[in-house]
C-alpha cells in the first residue's frame, strides 16, 4: 500500500532520477516488475492516437461509495461486516454485485470493477481533494484544493480543441455547483478552467441551463451584434492586431458558436431525446442529469461530472442527503435500499445507451465516490430516528470503482480486498492510477507539468500508471 | 595510495601511452585553437553536464577560466602552456575506466583530445565574457556613457541616444512618431488607466506649442488621484493586497490599501516605499506578514519564507521559491541563502528544512547579497527587518533600481528590457538602457514619475505599436511598444467612461468587517477625500473582472496573463455585469441624443475611440441604430464598440 512519506517526496519533482521514477511506479503497480513498468510507460506514452473527441463521464457518489453493499460483497464475512444484502451473479461468471443492482447483473460484460482503490484521506474534504486532483492535499480537511482538479487539467489541455461546447461541465443540485463544493477548483491553472455549472434537476419542468442558452430574441440580437462588430472591425483594421487579439478572435468565434450553434443548443435540450430513452434513464435528477451529460459528451465536452447526491427529494427523517450513511444520520441499509434502484437504473441506462450509440470507445464512464465505507457496521442512535441503528462511516482504505467503455477491457474485476473488505489484497491501486488511465484515454500526457503559484513545475500526475489490466 | 598520487602516476603512464598521438598534437599546435569555435562545443557536449550549474563533480567547475584554473579536489585542472602537466589533458586520454573523462558518455575522439591539448599548450585562452554558470547580473549600479545626440533626432532624449546605435545595428527602419490622438490615448491609458475624454483630445490637438507632449505627460501624471487609482492595481497584484478573500480569517492577512494608496498619491520615493514595506511602518505590515495558511503547510510556505520570497521577487527580480526547498536547479540560489533571508522575519530562529524535512541545521541571518552588508544575529526581529531594509535600499544595490525601471518599461512597452521581469539575472536586450534608466532613477531621488516621464517622451515610446512576437521567436529585437490588451481595470473603467457612469460605492467598501475585509473606499478617502463612484481598481473582485484577468492575489503577480479565455468571451458576450452596464449606458445615450442618431453615433465614436466614424462606419451603425434610435439598437452598438479590437487594445 502506498505510504505518505513517499508522496511527500513527490510533491516537488525536481530533476527526476530513474530511481525515483521506479519508486513512483512501484507505488502504483504493486508486484509488477520494472520491465512491465517500462512497457506500460511506453504504452501510456502512445497516447497520440486518442482522438480529440474522447470524453469522460464521471458519476460521482458524493459521501462515499458503500462498496460492501454494492460492488464488493463479502457474504462470507462475519455478520458485523457483511450487511443485510446478498450478492447475485451477473452475466460474467465470477463477478457478483449486490442484489439491489439487478440491471447491473445483466450488463457486467460491459463494465469492469476495480475493487482496490485506496488512499489516506478520511475526511470528506480531504477525500474529495485526493480523489479529484491526483495529488496529496496539503490539508486533510476542507474542499478547496491546492492543486487543480483533473477536470480543470483536462479543460486546460483541451482548450485549443475545436469543440463548440465547454470542455469541463459540472451537473449538480441547486446550490451545490460551486467549484469548491466537490473540490473541482482549478488552483494554479486559474479560474478559466473551472467547470461550467449546470445546477438543478433536469427532470424538473422549469429546468433551464442558465447563462449559456440565450432566449430566442437575444440570440437574434447576438447575430445582429456580431454582424455589426465584424462590419465595423473590418472597416478599420489599422490596429496591429497580431498576437494581442488572436486568442480573443478565436474565443469570440467559439463563444459565438456555443451560444448560437444549433448543435450546442441542441446538446443542452433534453426534450430532443425520445420519450423511451428518457424513461429508460428515469424521471429523476440522477437519470435526467446523466442523460444530459451523455448529450454533452456526445456533442463535444471532454469531462462531465455528474453529482449523484439524492435522486429526488427524500424523507430526511428516514433517509439522508447523499451517500454519507453514518448511523447517526440514517440506517445504512434503509438508505442504500432506497437509493440503489435509482443508481441501478441510471448507470445501466448510460452503459446500454453508450454501447447502442457506438460511443463505448469514445466515452469512458467512471462511477466512484471520495472513499469507501467502513466495512464493520457501527451502531449508534440516529439523530432523527432516536433509535439505535446500523451505519457505515468513512473508509478511504478501500473503495470500488466501476468503469465502462473508453475502449477498455470490460467484464473483469481488477484487484480485491481482504475477506472483510477492509484493505486491498491484490493490486493495491491509488486514485492516481485511475487518473493515469483516464488521461491515457483522453490522449493527455500526464507527465506534462504546469507551474504552480510558487513557480514550481508540477506534473499533471506526480505518480501513478494506467491500470494495465484494463488496457 | 592517495587519489592525488594515483592520478599523478596515471598521468605519467598516460603520457607515455599517448606519445603515439604526439604527431597529431603537433599538427594541432601549428594552427591556433579558438575557444569558441573549437573548445566550447567539446565542453558543452561532454564536460559541462557534470562540471557546471550546481554540479561540480570532483569539486571541479568548468564554468569559467578562473574556475578551471582553480581546479578541483585533485588540484589544478590546467597548467597553461603545458598539456603534459595538465590534469584535464591526462584524464581525457586516460585508459583507466575509473579515471577517464568524461565518466559518462562517449570517450573524446583523438581529434578532440588533440584539440584540447593544443588549446592548453597555446595558453588555454578563454574570453572573459564567456561563462557556463547560471547567468548572474551585476549587483552594482553602472553609469553608461551616453552617446552624443544625432542630428536627425527630433527629440534629445537619453533613451533615444542610447538606442540609436542599437536601432541602426539591428536595421530597425526609422519611422514617424504616432499621431497626437494616438499619443494621448496611450498616455492616458498607460499612466492613469483612463480613456481621454473627447474634450481632452480636442484641446491637445489644438495645442500648437512644441512642448505639448511633455506638458500632457506632466498634466496626466499630476492628476494624483487618477494616477494612484491606476497604479494601485499594479501594486495590489505585486504586493498581493486585496479587499477580501482567502486568509482574512483568524487575523491571517492584513490589507495595506490605505498605506499603499497614500504612497502612490504622494509619489513616495521608491527607495523609501520599499524600505517601509520591508521594515513596516503603520499600515504597511500586511506585505511581509503574508498569508497565514490554515492547517499544515509545507515548510517552504511559512510566513517568514513567504516574506523572503515576496521581497526577493518583487523588489529584486529573484525567484527564491525553488531555493526555499532545496538548492535551486535553475539559478545560483542556495537553500541556505533562502533560509538566511527568511530568518530575518522569523519569530523563532528557523531550522533549515530540505524538501520539507528538517536538517538539524540552524539557519544564519543574511541578505541574499551578503556583500552589501551583514544582518546582526543578536538583533531583535524588528531590528533585523530594519537592517534588511537598509541593505535593500543601499546605493550599492543597483538591482533595486534596475528591477523597478524594468517593470515600468514592461508596463509601458508590453515587454521588459529583461525578460522574464521576475528574473533580473537574464541578459537585457540593451544593457546600457537598463543601467542608465536605473542610475537616472537613483539620481532623481527614486521618483518613479520622473522615469515614467523620461520613457514617455522618448521617440522609442512614441513609435507605432508592433504586434506581439510569436512565442516561438527566440530572439527579440526592439522595434517599438507592443500592442497590449487593456487590463481588467482599464477595460471596465473605459466602458464606464463610454456609458458615462461608474459603479457606485457599496456599503462594504466603507466599513472594515470583523475579519478585516472591505473598507477600501474609507481607507483611500483618508488620503484624498470622499468619492461617490468607484474605479475598477477599488472594486471587490467579481465574475467580470476575474474573467478579464484580475488575479486572486494570494500570490505575487507582476504581470497579468494576457491571453483571452473562453469564459472571458462568454462573460463579455453573455455576462450579466457588462450587460447591466450597457443597459444603463444605452439609456444615458438615448437621453442625450434621442432625436439625432447621427450625433449619437458620432459622439459615441469620439468617447470610445477618440475619433469620428467614417461614412461607411456610420452606415454600418445605422443598420441597428434606426431613426429614431431604440434602446436595443443603441445597446447593440455599445456592445459592438466595446468588443472592437480598436477599443480593447492599447496601440
Amino acid at each position: 500500500m502506498s505510504k505518505k512519506s513517499n508522496h511527500a517526496n513527490l510533491r516537488c519533482p525536481g530533476p527526476v532520477s530513474r530511481r525515483t521514477f521506479l519508486q513512483a511506479g512501484a507505488i502504483g503497480l504493486g508486484g509488477l516488475g520494472a520491465a512491465d513498468l517500462l512497457r506500460l510507460r511506453a504504452e501510456a506514452s502512445a497516447v497520440g492516437k486518442a482522438g480529440p473527441d474522447t470524453a469522460v463521464l464521471l458519476l460521482f457518489l458524493s459521501g462515499g461509495l458503500p462498496h460492501m453493499d454494492m460492488y464488493d460483497m463479502k457474504p462470507e464475512a462475519p455478520s458485523e461486516f457483511r450487511g443485510e444484502f446478498l450478492p447475485i451473479h451477473t452475466n460474467v461468471p465470477g463477478i457478483d454485485v449486490c442484489e439491489l443492482l439487478p440491471r447491473h447483473a445483466q450488463v457486467a460484460d460491459r463494465f469492469s470493477l476495480i475493487r482496490s482503490i485506496t488512499h489516506d484521506f478520511s475526511d470528506h474534504g480531504g477525500g474529495h481533494k485526493r480523489i479529484m486532483t491526483g495529488r496529496i492535499p496539503r490539508k486533510p480537511v476542507d474542499f478547496i484544493n491546492d492543486a487543480p482538479s483533473g477536470a480543470s487539467i483536462i479543460a486546460k489541455m483541451r482548450e485549443h480543441s475545436h469543440q463548440s461546447l465547454p470542455p469541463n461541465v459540472l451537473l449538480a443540485d441547486h446550490n451545490r455547483t460551486g467549484v469548491h463544493v466537490f473540490s473541482l477548483g482549478s488552483a494554479y491553472l486559474g479560474p478559466s478552467y473551472d467547470p461550467f455549472d449546470i445546477p438543478g434537476d433536469p427532470s424538473a419542468k422549469d429546468f433551464q441551463v442558465r447563462n449559456l442558452l440565450l432566449s430566442n430574441d437575444v440570440a437574434a440580437r447576438l447575430s445582429d451584434r456580431r454582424t455589426l462588430l465584424d462590419g465595423l472591425d473590418n472597416l478599420r483594421r489599422t490596429v496591429d492586431r497580431s498576437g494581442a487579439m488572436e486568442a480573443m478572435d478565436k474565443y469570440n468565434q467559439k463563444a459565438y458558436q456555443m451560444l448560437t450553434s444549433e448543435k450546442a443548443r441542441a446538446a443542452f435540450d433534453l426534450s430532443l431525446e425520445d420519450a423511451k430513452t428518457r424513461e429508460r434513464y428515469g424521471h429523476h435528477a440522477w437519470g435526467q442529469r446523466t442523460l444530459l451529460a451523455r448529450r454533452l459528451v456526445e456533442a463535444g465536452s471532454s469531462f462531465v461530472t455528474v453529482i449523484l447526491e439524492n435522486p429526488e427529494p427524500a424523507n430526511l427523517d428516514r433517509l439522508t442527503y447523499n451517500w454519507d450513511c453514518h448511523a447517526t444520520s440514517v440506517n445504512v441499509f434503509v438508505d442504500v435500499r432506497w437509493r440503489s434502484p435509482y443508481l441501478d437504473q441510471t448507470v445501466t441506462a448510460l452503459i446500454e445507451d453508450l454501447y447502442q450509440r457506438g460511443l463505448d470507445k469514445k466515452v469512458l464512464v467512471i462511477v466512484m465516490g471520495e472513499f469507501g465505507h467502513t466495512p464493520r457496521i457501527n451502531y449508534a442512535v440516529g439523530a432523527r430516528s432516536g433509535i439505535i441503528q446500523p451505519g457505515r462511516d468513512h473508509w478511504p482504505q478501500a473503495q470500488s470503482v466501476l468503469v465502462s467503455g473508453g475502449g477498455l477491457r470490460m467484464g473483469q474485476v481488477v484487484g480485491s480486498t481482504n475477506s472483510k473488505g477492509e484493505v486491498p489484497k491484490d493490486r493495491p491501486l491509488t486514485p492516481n492510477d485511475l487518473w493515469a488511465t483516464i488521461y491515457r484515454h483522453l490522449g493527455i500526457d500526464y507527465n506534462h507539468a504546469f507551474l504552480d503559484h510558487s513557480g514550481r513545475p508540477m506534473p499533471i500526475l506526480p505518480f501513478g500508471e494506467p491500470i494495465g489490466e484494463l488496457i | 595510495m592517495t587519489d592525488i598520487m594515483r592520478s599523478r602516476l596515471w598521468s605519467i603512464v598516460t603520457y607515455l601511452l599517448c606519445s603515439s598521438l604526439l604527431d597529431h598534437a603537433r599538427a594541432g599546435e601549428n594552427s591556433a585553437v579558438d575557444f569558441v569555435r573549437d573548445v566550447q562545443p567539446i565542453f558543452q557536449a561532454s564536460c559541462l553536464k557534470c562540471h557546471s550549474r550546481g554540479k561540480y563533480q570532483g569539486g571541479l567547475s568548468l564554468e569559467s577560466r578562473t574556475s578551471l584554473f582553480a581546479g578541483g579536489e585533485s588540484g589544478a585542472a590546467v597548467v597553461a602552456g603545458n598539456s603534459g602537466a595538465s590534469l584535464l589533458a591526462v584524464r581525457i586520454s586516460s585508459d583507466n575506466p575509473d579515471l577517464v573523462m568524461p565518466q559518462s558518455g562517449d570517450r573524446l575522439s583523438p581529434e578532440q583530445i588533440t584539440l584540447l591539448r593544443a588549446w592548453i599548450d597555446q595558453g588555454a585562452q578563454w574570453p572573459e565574457e564567456i561563462s557556463f554558470g547560471f547567468p548572474t547580473a551585476p549587483l552594482e549600479p553602472r553609469r553608461p556613457e551616453l552617446p552624443p545626440p544625432t542630428a536627425d533626432q527630433q527629440v534629445d532624449n537619453p533613451i533615444d541616444r542610447i538606442l540609436a546605435p542599437y536601432l541602426s545595428a539591428h536595421e530597425v527602419p526609422t519611422q514617424e512618431l504616432v499621431s497626437d490622438r494616438m499619443f494621448a490615448r496611450r498616455i492616458y491609458l498607460d499612466l492613469v488607466g483612463l480613456l481621454p475624454t473627447p474634450e481632452q483630445l480636442v484641446a491637445f490637438e489644438q495645442d500648437i506649442q512644441l512642448d505639448k507632449r511633455a506638458r500632457l505627460v506632466d498634466a496626466v501624471l499630476n492628476d494624483r488621484r487618477a494616477y494612484a487609482e491606476h497604479w494601485l492595481t499594479f501594486w495590489n497584484d505585486a504586493l498581493r493586497n486585496d479587499y477580501r478573500g482567502t486568509g482574512f480569517i483568524d487575523n491571517g492577512r492584513t490589507a495595506i490599501t490605505g498605506w499603499l494608496y497614500r504612497a502612490l498619491y504622494e509619489n513616495k520615493p521608491y527607495n523609501q516605499f520599499v524600505h517601509e514595506l520591508v521594515s513596516p511602518v503603520a499600515g504597511s505590515e500586511g506585505f511581509t506578514k503574508g498569508i497565514v495558511w490554515r492547517g499544515v503547510v509545507n515548510a517552504s510556505q511559512n510566513p517568514s519564507m513567504q516574506a523572503a520570497q515576496s521581497i526577493s521577487q518583487v523588489f529584486l527580480g529573484v525567484n527564491l521559491k525553488c531555493a526555499s526547498c532545496h538548492d535551486s536547479f535553475v539559478s545560483y540560489l542556495k537553500l541556505d541563502s533562502a533560509y538566511a533571508l527568511a530568518n530575518v522575519f522569523a519569530d523563532q530562529p528557523l531550522e533549515i528544512h530540505r524538501c520539507d524535512k528538517p536538517t538539524g541545521k540552524q539557519s544564519p541571518f543574511a541578505f541574499i547579497y551578503p556583500q552589501l552588508g551583514p544582518i546582526n544575529a543578536t538583533s531583535t526581529k524588528h531590528e533585523r527587518m530594519q537592517q534588511l531594509a537598509d541593505l535593500m535600499v543601499k546605493p550599492e544595490n543597483g538591482r533595486l533600481a534596475r528591477t523597478i525601471v524594468n517593470r515600468l518599461w514592461a508596463q509601458l512597452f508590453g515587454r521588459g528590457i529583461v525578460e522574464p521581469v521576475d528574473n533580473m539575472d537574464q541578459t537585457p536586450w540593451n544593457t546600457d538602457l537598463l543601467d542608465w534608466l536605473a542610475v537616472d532613477l537613483a539620481d532623481h531621488g527614486f521618483d518613479l514619475k520622473h522615469t515614467l516621464k523620461v520613457i514617455c517622451l522618448s521617440r522609442a515610446y512614441q513609435l507605432p505599436a508592433v504586434g506581439t512576437p510569436q512565442p516561438s521567436a527566440n530572439t527579440y529585437t526592439f522595434g517599438g511598444p507592443q500592442t497590449k490588451r487593456m487590463s481588467a481595470e482599464q477595460y471596465i473603467d473605459a466602458v464606464s467612461s463610454v456609458i458615462g457612469t461608474r459603479p457606485t460605492v457599496a456599503p462594504e467598501m466603507l466599513k472594515v468587517d470583523a475579519r478585516g475585509q472591505g473598507g477600501q473606499i474609507a481607507a483611500v478617502a483618508e488620503v484624498d477625500g470622499e468619492r461617490n463612484d468607484v474605479r475598477a481598481a477599488l472594486m471587490f473582485d467579481d465574475p467580470l473582472n476575474r474573467a478579464l484577468g484580475r488575479p486572486n492575489r494570494e500570490q505575487v503577480v507582476t504581470r497579468r496573463e494576457s491571453a483571452a479565455t473562453m469564459l472571458q468571451v462568454l462573460e463579455l458576450t453573455n455576462g450579466t455585469t457588462l450587460d447591466g452596464m450597457l443597459d444603463r449606458g444605452a439609456e444615458r445615450w438615448l437621453e442625450r441624443h434621442r432625436a439625432d442618431r447621427k450625433m449619437l453615433v458620432e459622439q459615441l465614436y469620439l468617447a470610445a475611440l477618440g475619433r469620428v466614424p467614417r461614412a461607411e462606419e456610420t452606415a454600418a451603425c445605422y443598420e441597428l441604430v434606426v431613426e429614431p434610435p431604440t434602446k436595443e439598437g443603441v445597446k447593440d452598438l455599445l456592445w459592438a464598440i466595446c468588443m472592437l479590437p480598436e477599443f480593447q487594445l492599447i496601440h
